[in-house]
């Protein structure tokens, strides 16, 4: 951090940016790919700092809360080889559902003391028969060559004949392959599927592949087929979470948590400076598109980058002055000039609209 | 011969300490305490976890030698466990006791832990000819708490879903074999599926009622990301039919297909035809 910002944010009371902070709790600088897209505590564990409660828990009874010290207040380890734990999380893009699946990866790599092996499958196909194999190829593209020769030969000899079940296909090849790679799977074996939201599909991958992965993790922005396979699969603990948008209410709620945490010093009398709860309404004021006037709830991304992008524009601002008049320039301003306007909230507001890097 | 049981209670932590002397000579055997022995140790990810504990003498300077029991290669040194290496200190240790204490640290590698359930070991501080012993269980099922909401709530989360799905399930069946009573004269092209499969029984009765009030375009996007599991049902024609509706996002087509192919679905299909 520059001198002169350095100076603007203890005139605002703040430790760092609220909104991407540079430094952590314990003052050091932060990794910056741990907060750069979704949250990474795999990245950087002071990030567990950061997490909003923007999560709908009622679809999960297994996995529960947030919590700072520890990720998760409840995630059952993985102990039973024949009832891997299936975690879904739903929501939009930037909702905070990619941060709560990284929290996820982090609170194994806990459980177990070993970071997790993780395959992500994308495009799979539409039909259950060809998902899974689907499945057990990429599984099969993880591994160096030598073990990929030795994988494909047995995928070969359980696919020969194509199977004709309903839900489950090949489950066979999935423990064949554990059974191969004993010696090498010695940490927990993670399967996270993205970018498919049917829930017959992931219901079969899950059943027919339960025999080589300790978690199942499925990312989908459909909280509808969510709530369908967790209904329709009755013998499985599945736990649904699925991250919300937030009302003007619940974002106000978390800028102000934000601006209490990086506070210097005794807590302000107004906490959200040098936001306001007018700027927060300004965010919340219906755009030309909206239908009926009503209040379009947020994604906590694109609130958090919105205000980001204003308290940087603002910071700007005053980091101008002080180079040019010194200190005591900012000294000389009237407490309102401190605050964001809601100019420099509008805009913000717009460039994100009109995606502007 | 005599044997005197002594519970201490120092913090949260108590040490059962075991003393045998001879018969008496000029001099009672000196006796050797030790407090502040954990009780239970966790398991976690270091490559040995540490506590301290405190040995004292019953007021002359007694020579004590500290061992370990069941946990592993502990190592023991003088000194509070953050002051101090653990991994260098001995296995064995020998030391002066006096009646003001003496912090000691144990660290017990993670290798002594079991990889689930207890095990039970022991702190043992020998000073001729008496001793005193402390156990200590070790668990190995990281973090106790954790494990333990999580076993609830595994059970919970078993119990009720299937408790659910056994009602529902019934409810279901009742009604399914009503429908299929009602239809017993009646040919059909989908007579042969006059009991369901799950998948067609999932999308009208899970899937489908979520779908109310949805707009045209989820609507229409919703169905086709499930549309795989029930495509098989579809004539021929209404296969084609239907990617085009989905396509053009025509909730009323998308709808008067199913119902065309799932006639028995009526009141399902009734509550999605419009957008809420």
């Amino acid at each position: 951090m520059s001198k002169s910002r350095d100076v603007v944010f203890k005139k605002l009371g703040l430790r760092t940016q609220p909104f991407f902070p540079e430094i952590g709790p314990d003052e050091q600088p932060l990794e910056e790919e741990s907060l750069l897209k979704a949250l990474d505590p795999r990245k950087d564990s002071r990030v567990i700092n950061y997490y909003h409660d923007v999560y709908d828990w009622t679809g999960s009874s297994a996995v529960r809360g947030l919590s700072r010290p520890t990720g998760l207040t409840s995630f059952p380890r993985a102990v039973d080889p024949e009832r891997p734990l299936f975690v879904i999380v739903s929501g939009t893009k930037s909702s905070g559902r990619d941060s709560l699946i990284n929290l996820i990866l982090y609170k194994i790599e806990l459980l177990h003391c070993a970071v997790p092996r993780l395959l992500t499958v994308s495009d799979i196909p539409r039909s259950a028969e060809p998902a899974v194999k689907h499945v057990a190829e990429y599984f099969i593209a993880s591994w160096p060559p030598a073990v990929q020769k030795t994988l494909g030969e047995i995928f070969d000899r359980f696919t020969k004949q194509k199977s004709t079940a309903t839900d489950v296909h090949y489950s066979a090849l999935f423990y064949a392959f554990r059974q191969n790679l004993k010696d090498e799977l010695t940490m927990p074996n993670v399967l996270s599927i993205v970018g498919t939201d049917s829930y017959d599909i992931w219901k079969s991958v899950y059943l027919s592949c339960k025999k080589l992965f300790d978690y199942v993790v499925v990312q989908t922005k459909s909280p509808r087929a969510a709530n369908t396979c967790k209904t329709s699969m009755t013998d499985t603990i599945v736990a649904h979470i699925q991250a919300q948008p937030l009302s003007a209410k619940k974002a106000l709620d978390y800028v102000k948590t934000r601006m209490t945490f990086e506070h210097l010093g005794a807590p302000a009398v107004n906490v959200l400076a040098p936001l306001t709860s007018e700027a927060i309404d300004l965010l919340y004021e219906p755009g030309r598109s909206a239908q009926g006037g009503q209040e379009q709830p947020k994604t906590i991304g694109w609130l958090r980058e919105t205000l980001r992008r204003a308290v940087d524009k603002h910071v700007e601002r005053l980091v101008r002055i002080v180079d040019e008049e010194g200190p005591a320039g900012l000294d000389a301003l009237s407490p309102e000039h401190l605050l964001v306007s809601r100019d420099t909230l509008w805009d913000a507001r717009q460039e994100i609209n009109r995606g502007i890097a | 011969m005599f044997t005197i049981h002594l519970t201490m209670i120092a913090g949260a932590v108590i040490a059962a300490t075991s003393i045998t002397t001879p018969a008496p000579a000029s001099l009672p055997p000196p006796v050797v305490v030790l407090a502040g022995t954990p009780s239970s140790v966790e398991k976690n990810c270091k490559t040995a976890i540490c506590r301290n504990f405190d040995v004292y003498s019953d007021g002359r300077l007694t020579p004590v030698m500290i061992s370990t029991l069941g946990l592993g290669d502990a190592r023991i040194h003088v000194g509070s466990c953050a002051a101090n290496a653990a991994l260098s200190a001995a296995t064995l240790l020998r030391f002066t006791a006096n009646a003001r204490g003496t912090r000691l640290c144990v660290c017990i590698p993670r290798s002594a832990f079991p990889v689930t359930g207890t095990a039970t070991g022991k702190i043992i501080a020998s000073s001729a000819p008496t001793s005193a012993e402390a156990a200590v269980v070790l668990n190995g099922s990281p973090p106790a708490a954790d494990h333990f909401v999580a076993a609830l709530l595994w059970g919970v989360g078993f119990a009720i879903p299937a408790l659910f799905s056994t009602y529902l399930g019934q409810r279901v069946y009742i009604w399914q074999k009503r429908k299929d009573d009602e239809r017993a004269n009646t040919v059909s092209r989908r007579e042969q599926f006059r009991n369901e499969p799950e998948a067609v029984q999932t999308f009208f009765n899970v899937f489908l009622p979520q779908l109310a009030g949805t707009s045209d375009e989820d609507f229409a996007g919703e169905i086709r990301n499930q549309y795989a599991s029930i495509e098989g049902f579809l004539t021929n024609d209404d296969s084609v039919a239907m990617n085009e509706a989905l396509d053009a996002k025509d909730r009323a087509l998308i709808v008067a297909i199913l119902r065309r192919n799932f006639p028995d679905r009526k009141a399902a299909l009734e509550s999605v035809e419009s957008k809420g």
